[in-house]
């Protein structure tokens, strides 16, 4: 599904992503942890297409394509699906309008017809409840004075509508209070499939027990330093980061 | 005969340029002619010097032969076809001006509803002068600019509209000037003047159309009076040719606890210059100010405004927006004054200004005048580019580059053309400002 090999990344000149390896198969679940600063969110946006940060080493794989050749738009009509840390707010574009441009532009890219209004409705309704939202957000601007809880759980109904192949969740969880945790787990659980894949991008532990994960990874200064089955979540939550810093990285790839 | 605004005076040559003027015999309307001419004589076309105009510069619009039109018979049965653009959608009480002259043929207007009359001012100057007369200059401003006093100079035709007390119209009146440039480079400078009794209700739109062929000017006046509690929904859409020039002035004066909303949105023309005002003259009088500026490659949009509160209690609401792209540049300048004894006013003034491109520009002056204690005013202006998060977001979602930056430019562009009533209109509009970015990109 996604590969990346050896991937170097900076931002304004300077080096952020220093060398990353990882392979996330069809149908995997992978978490990734690490400190504050370390670039979690950098390769986020490295694998969505963001252009400010230079990707200057390495290469990135997505179902057999090189990812890093395609433009934002494309990547998401491929299936790569970004939920933000922190999701911008859209004055005066609706989130109907945005859900349905979404989803009719990739059903378009994958030769599908466009919903017709009465469709599209249908399935809006149907993932809202999903993340037990009032159809009332529909008709707001996108994210526009959203609670923080409330932006996440866009998030997910916007991955939920656009139903991707390769889902980054960059701390979706942070800011939630344990129910609506519980929600956007549903959300994502609801999508796991033996064809997508996930990358969840979390300082807790705790998300960990309702999405559990195959692969945990810790990324700190730019590098894997550390990766390992969901037990390592736990460890960490023990222990912090710093015994992990202290020891020698070691081959990260799983 | 023509002449070319910038070097020939068109007053010296009155009496042969308006010889088939209306109204000959009468003094009251000669005099207010020769006031126009006297006034253009001392002020003359405004130039860079002329503090109101310093960002402006009138050259390109006044420099070509322009042939004076308007005046003489209506429509002459030789003339080619013309074609009236409409808006999809709309159904409206329809008066069509072609040249500076209103054309019954091409207008709508047999069965107006009780209590509405709309036609030609030539026809009320000529049938009922007495009823036009209190109304005629009655919301200019003691001295205007040199285009102002060339209008009341050469003061003929143009719509004229009187809604009678407490007469609610239901559909709106469209006015549609249409300019044939065809080569001739006309100068149209209609009239109009919009007078509303007690409690009367209507909307107003007045569209400015013309080709793209060649040059002429639009020097327009619209005069608009509210009796106690009477409501005007006004919209001004121009959409001139693109070498066009468009000098539109708008004056308003508001009796006690009238409404009135006036939306001004400038979509094409090459130099284009809007001064508004409104005169809020009884207690209880509010208005609402909403303009769009949409300018691409040289494209040059003024909007001069100014609000007068004249008395307690009156309200006053102000959102001007323009959009760049190209070398467009966009100028604004609005002015909202509380007299003394004003107390109790209430006044909220927006400029928000979205560049497209580096060579894009703006001048923004946003000045407030206070001489009472008891109010509250506030103002502000920005200058901003679209939001490089925004566009990755929406990208991120699968909706293409150019797609994502109309929308967000639509969505900046649209808070200020949501005070159109009409709902077809407004669907024109922001279909035009679609078109015209998707061209631009
Ligand atoms: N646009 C930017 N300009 C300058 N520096 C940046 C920019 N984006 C990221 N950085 C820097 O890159 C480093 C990594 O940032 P990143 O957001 O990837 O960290 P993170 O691991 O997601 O942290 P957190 O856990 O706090 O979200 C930080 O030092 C950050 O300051
Ligand atoms: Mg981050």
């Amino acid at each position: 599904m996604l590969s990346i090999k050896n991937l170097h990344a900076s931002v304004a000149g300077k080096p952020i992503l220093k060398g990353i390896d990882l392979e996330v198969a069809a149908g995997e679940v992978h978490a990734i942890m690490g400190p504050n600063g370390s670039g979690k969110s950098t390769l986020a946006n490295v694998l969505a297409g963001r252009d400010f940060v230079e990707v200057t080493e390495g290469t990135v794989t997505y179902q057999g394509a090189n990812l890093l050749d395609l433009e934002p738009e494309e990547r998401a009509r491929e299936g790569v699906f970004l939920a933000f840390q922190y999701p911008v707010e859209i004055p005066g574009v609706s989130n109907i309008y945005l859900l349905k441009a979404a989803v009719n532009a990739i059903r378009k890219h994958r030769g599908a017809e466009e919903l017709d209004a009465m469709g599209f409705l249908k399935l809006v309704r149907e993932k809202l409840k999903l993340v037990e939202m009032r159809d009332e957000f529909l008709h707001r601007s996108v994210n526009e004075g959203f609670s923080g809880g409330e932006k996440k759980r866009n998030e997910i109904l916007q991955m939920a509508m656009l139903e991707p192949t390769l889902a980054i969740l960059d701390e979706t969880d942070s800011g939630l209070d344990i129910d609506a945790l519980k929600i956007v787990a549903s959300g994502v659980n609801a999508l796991r499939s033996p064809e997508r894949s996930m990358i969840v991008v979390t300082h807790y532990q705790r998300l960990l027990d309702y999405i559990v994960p195959d692969r945990v990874h810790v990324l700190a200064g730019g590098k894997v330093v550390r990766s390992g089955d969901k037990d390592l979540a736990l460890e960490l939550e023990a222990h912090g980061y710093s015994w992990i810093e202290k020891e020698p990285a070691q081959a990260a790839a799983g | 005969m023509g002449v070319k605004l910038n070097t020939d005076n068109p007053i010296e040559s009155f009496e042969a340029l308006a010889a088939d003027r209306v109204g000959r015999d009468l003094e009251w309307l000669e005099s207010y002619r020769a006031r126009g001419q006297e006034q253009f004589r001392s002020v003359g076309l405004p130039t860079l010097r002329n503090e109101d105009w310093k960002y402006t510069d009138v050259r390109p619009i006044t420099r070509h032969d322009y042939r004076l039109a308007g005046y003489g018979d209506a429509a002459p049965a030789d003339e080619k076809p013309v074609t009236v653009p409409s808006v999809e959608g709309l159904d409206a009480i329809r008066l069509v001006v072609v040249d500076g002259r209103v054309n019954r043929a091409l207008s709508d207007i047999d069965a107006l509803p009780d209590g509405v009359t709309l036609g030609a001012l030539t026809d009320a100057i000529r049938d009922e002068p007495e009823a036009v007369k209190p109304w005629l200059g009655a919301a200019l401003p003691e001295s205007g600019h040199g285009f102002s006093a060339l209008n009341d100079a050469f003061v003929n035709d143009g719509a004229w509209l009187r809604v009678a007390d407490g007469v609610a119209l239901e559909r709106p009146i469209e006015i549609v000037f249409v300019v044939n440039a065809d080569g001739q480079a006309p100068l149209v400078q209609p009239r109009n003047l919009v007078v509303a009794g007690e409690g009367a209700k209507v909307e107003v739109i007045e569209r400015y159309c013309g080709d793209d062929a060649g040059p002429y000017l639009s020097n327009v006046i619209t005069e608009m009076f509210l009796a106690p509690r009477a409501e005007i929904q006004f919209t001004r859409l121009q959409e001139e040719g693109a070498r066009a020039g468009h000098v539109g002035g708008l004056f308003v004066r508001q009796r006690a606890d009238s409404r009135c909303t006036l939306n001004t949105v400038s979509l094409d023309g090459l130099v284009v210059r809007n001064d508004l005002r409104v005169f809020l003259d009884e207690p209880g009088a509010e208005c609402h100010l909403n303009g769009l500026a949409l300018g691409t490659s040289r494209q040059h949009v003024d909007n001069h405004t100014t609000v007068e509160h004249r008395v307690e209690h009156c309200t006053s609401r102000e959102l001007y927006k323009s959009v760049l792209d190209g070398r467009a540049r966009s100028v604004f300048h609005g002015r909202i004054i509380v007299h003394e004894g004003a107390q109790k006013t209430d006044s909220e003034q927006r400029n928000e200004n979205l560049l497209l491109s580096r060579d894009a520009e703006v001048d923004t002056k946003p000045q407030l005048e206070i001489y009472a204690d008891d109010v509250k005013c506030s103002h502000g202006a920005t200058v901003g580019q679209l939001d490089e998060d925004a566009v990755f977001y929406l990208r991120s979602r699968g909706v293409s580059e150019t797609e994502a930056r109309a929308l967000l430019t639509i969505a900046f562009a649209d808070s200020a053309v949501l005070g159109i009533g009409d709902e077809a209109l407004r669907a024109h509009v922001d279909r035009r400002i679609r078109d015209k970015l998707n061209r631009e990109t």
